[in-house]
């Protein structure tokens, strides 16, 4: 119960957070929670990843973001679903809007993980947001 | 075990939260309060209160914090920032603390009173 509470307080101060954030410097706040996202990332090391399915299977295994490949539009476009995210569940319990600036970690996050990995740029799109899962569109330059 | 692995999840996404806010500004305490009485504002706009007790339920319905009176003072009985810093999850020269603060003293000035929140201990 009392773990129950704190993961509650802590989707809240997040939240709280970004929000506040938000109110003070606009779009601004994107920028950092995008920061904070890669900083997650530095300490992240799967190996050698074998494209981007590979290296989003290793991630889902290793950190609590569930993401697999939807769709392979072409060898450089995949529609990919989030399955699991601790920023949607924040969003959930704390009935914010999905697709803010706290998305912006996720974005932070994934983007450095896979460009580090696939030594390549590579960019997250949201396509659209849901209860129980993202649809986002991944482009690797 | 899954709210352990979503709890320090989500106490990772704070501290690079965190450490962000400190690559960014780096005068992050004085930018942080400011940010508390931004969002104070926007929170008084629903406010109803009239008086100090008033005001510190409408703070602790906002904010993960708890208040109690102990000998005519207003002492923070838990603070989710509080736990952090003792659960070593964050330095005691944190972005969040400054950030509670402004919000704090921000809420208070809607009943014009002007308050300080000081080693966990609300002065009025």
């Amino acid at each position: 119960m009392k773990e129950m509470v704190d993961v509650k307080d802590r989707m809240y101060l997040l939240s709280i957070l970004t929000r506040s954030l938000e109110l003070f410097s606009g779009e601004w706040a994107k920028a950092i929670c995008y920061i904070a996202g890669r900083k997650m990332s530095e300490v992240i090391d799967f190996g050698v990843c074998e494209g981007v399915e590979d290296c989003l299977n290793k991630l889902s295994e290793h950190s609590p973001w569930k993401v697999e490949v939807f769709d392979r539009v072409s060898d450089e476009e995949f529609l990919v679903v989030f399955k699991s995210c601790p920023i949607r569940q924040t969003h959930y319990t704390v009935c914010t809007k999905q697709g803010g600036a706290l998305c912006q970690v996720t974005h932070g996050y994934i983007e450095t993980i896979l460009s580090n990995h696939l030594k390549r740029n590579v960019k997250l799109i949201l396509i659209h947001p849901g209860p129980n899962a993202c649809l986002k569109r991944l482009v690797v330059g | 075990m899954k709210y352990e692995f979503v709890l320090k999840s989500l106490e990772n996404i704070i501290i690079a939260m965190d450490s962000a806010i400190k690559e960014y500004w780096k005068n992050y305490s004085g930018m942080m309060i400011s940010v508390g009485r931004v969002f104070g504002s926007d929170a008084t706009k629903r406010c109803l209160a009239e008086d100090v007790e008033g005001i510190l339920k409408e703070i602790e319905e906002t904010i993960p914090i708890r208040f109690k009176v102990v000998n005519g003072k207003i002492v923070v009985e838990r603070c989710v920032v509080r736990d952090l810093v003792d659960g070593g999850v964050l330095n005691k020269d944190n972005t969040l603390c400054p950030f509670i603060r402004g919000f704090i003293s921000k809420m208070f000035e809607s009943i014009g009173v002007k308050a300080t929140c000081e080693n966990c201990e609300v002065k009025l």
